[in-house]
């Protein structure tokens, strides 16, 4: 049985030889198609570009001393007019050692040279060397396609998840109340998420007789994960809609027992509120979220009342309702932690203090230009340190009747 | 009569018991909640942050002590202690300003 070919299409070089001595060009055909070359020659420089331009070659072998078009020329053309295509071995044959020459040959883009007359011997390493970069070129050149197409691929992938996170974060927006009116009471909101997505969110929903169920729920951790247990927290009380003090008060057992019951380490804190400005009154359960800030015509307070523990905690956790007076012209404020554990440019944090300040200082403005004046005196407080966790605030205030008398 | 065992001693190494922290301590804790543990004294001195997730993470410590598991913390930095009142936790883990007392309450 034959040996394995040397000379496979894929290992044989394609050598163009380029000559005016005729007799030479053959010598070195013969002797390259001895190591398994495919060889043409071309009698010029000249005939030698034409040809490299027609037709692909691994390799030239070019005479340095030649009418018309010379070696040196010769390469530099061949280099200016192949530069994106696939690589080119060029060795230069040449009588003599000429230091200062050869310099200049090496600039102008020859790999290799070999003296005259030609020995077989370093013809056969010039081949070798030629098939050798060839092989590691081809290997760059896949290697190359393959990290073109991988990161193409990845640019694809990337895309799509931007997509469906910015799909996500409209329907994210599109769960917040509107601010403006919703009954007889006003509303003005902050939502600020640190990421695409954020795992607060701020739920209103109208009851019957211009009552509101106003809730603001900050779910454990951030991201996707959180934004979706968000997600489906706010639809379930949103679907529970309780209207009673006492609903409330089972609403949120529920959902502390739906999700106890999954048995991983995810819980959210909730502050829900009944609105009933027809009562003037509002009922609160803060399940261990940061208690919320009432300013009322008289004084402005802190609503300490209400606390529970976080949902998903423990399944027995019972959550009692406290009723406050929410008489005309009153505002509540509910805020998530990341408002007052906001960070000034020295490390202390917004805290509870400036953020009551804030609520004062706002009953001389409408309602959204106070809850402006907050965000504008948060950023203000955060400078360039910014702000590292999910930011929602929501202000309601039982506004006095308007139109004519 | 036996004298009880004392407390399982547990610190928290780490200043911030955060979402990043929440693995490494998470994977601490597993060994040492194997049998059980009834009670716990937690050291939380070198903690000046804890977030949601390293609050859950001690919720779930809790969860997984024996039954009547009791819980004493030393050394709660004043935002770590607003946090545990803030979430009613620190019905469940006693707050305590200094070991004997969590050892005393513990005994």
């Amino acid at each position: 049985m034959a040996p394995p070919s040397p000379n496979r299409p894929s290992s044989r070089l394609k050598v163009l030889v380029v000559d005016d001595d005729e007799l030479m060009a053959e010598v070195l055909a013969i002797q390259l198609e001895g190591f398994g070359c495919s060889v043409e020659t071309a009698c010029d420089g000249g005939h030698g570009l034409a040809r490299l331009a027609e037709a692909h070659f691994d390799m030239v072998v070019t005479d340095w001393q030649m009418p018309g078009i010379d070696g040196m020329e010769l390469v530099r053309r061949a280099r200016a007019a192949r530069r994106r295509e696939g690589y080119l071995h060029i060795l230069m044959m040449t009588a003599r050692g000429d230091a200062q020459a050869m310099r200049s040959a090496v600039e102008a883009g020859v790999d290799d040279f070999i003296e005259k007359p030609v020995e077989a011997i370093k013809l056969e390493f010039a081949v070798e060397t030629a098939r050798r970069n060839r092989l590691l070129h081809r290997k760059l050149e896949r290697r190359n396609n393959m990290l073109a197409s991988a990161h193409q691929r990845t640019r694809e992938a990337l895309q799509h998840v931007r997509a469906d996170l910015e799909a996500a974060h409209s329907l994210q927006r599109r769960l917040l109340p509107e601010p403006g009116t919703m009954g007889t009471l006003d509303l003005a909101l902050i939502y600020r998420p640190t990421a695409e997505l954020g795992g607060d969110t701020i739920g209103a929903a109208p009851l019957r007789e211009g009552g509101v169920l106003l809730f603001l729920i900050d779910v454990k951790g951030h991201g996707v994960p959180a934004a979706l247990d968000s997600f489906h927290l706010h639809h379930r009380l949103n679907q529970l809609r309780p209207k009673t003090p006492e609903e409330l008060s089972e609403a949120l057992g529920l959902l502390n027992a739906e999700v106890c019951e999954r048995g991983d380490e995810d819980y959210a804190t909730i502050a829900a509120c009944l609105l009933l400005p027809e009562w003037e009154e509002g009922w609160l359960i803060c399940a261990g979220h940061p208690p919320p800030v009432l300013a009322r015509p008289d004084r402005t307070e802190v609503l300490t009342g209400g606390r529970a523990m976080p949902v998903g905690w423990f399944p027995d956790t019972p959550y009692e309702p406290v009723r406050f007076d929410f008489p005309v012209g009153s505002r509540l404020v509910l805020y998530s932690d990341g408002v007052t554990e906001s960070t000034g440019t020295a490390g202390e944090e917004f805290g509870l203090e400036r953020l009551c300040t804030g609520v004062e200082a706002g009953r001389a403005l409408s309602l959204p230009a106070s809850v402006e004046a907050i965000e504008a005196e948060l950023a203000r407080f955060c400078g360039r340190a910014g702000n590292d966790d999910d930011l929602s605030l929501i202000a309601i205030e039982n506004a006095p009747l308007k139109g004519p008398q | 009569m036996t004298a009880p065992a004392s407390p399982l001693t547990i610190t928290v190494e780490q200043p911030r018991l955060d979402a990043m922290a929440a693995a490494p301590f998470r994977a601490t804790l597993d060994p040492l909640l194997v049998d059980q543990p009834d009670r716990i004294l937690l050291d939380l001195t070198p903690v000046g942050f804890i977030d949601s997730t390293g609050l859950g993470v001690l919720v779930s410590m809790l969860k997984r002590m024996g039954p009547g598991g009791r819980v004493a913390v030393v050394g709660a930095a004043p935002g770590v202690r607003r946090l545990f009142e803030l979430t009613r936790l620190d019905s469940l883990f006693r707050l305590c300003d200094s070991e004997d007392e969590a050892r005393a309450i513990l005994a």
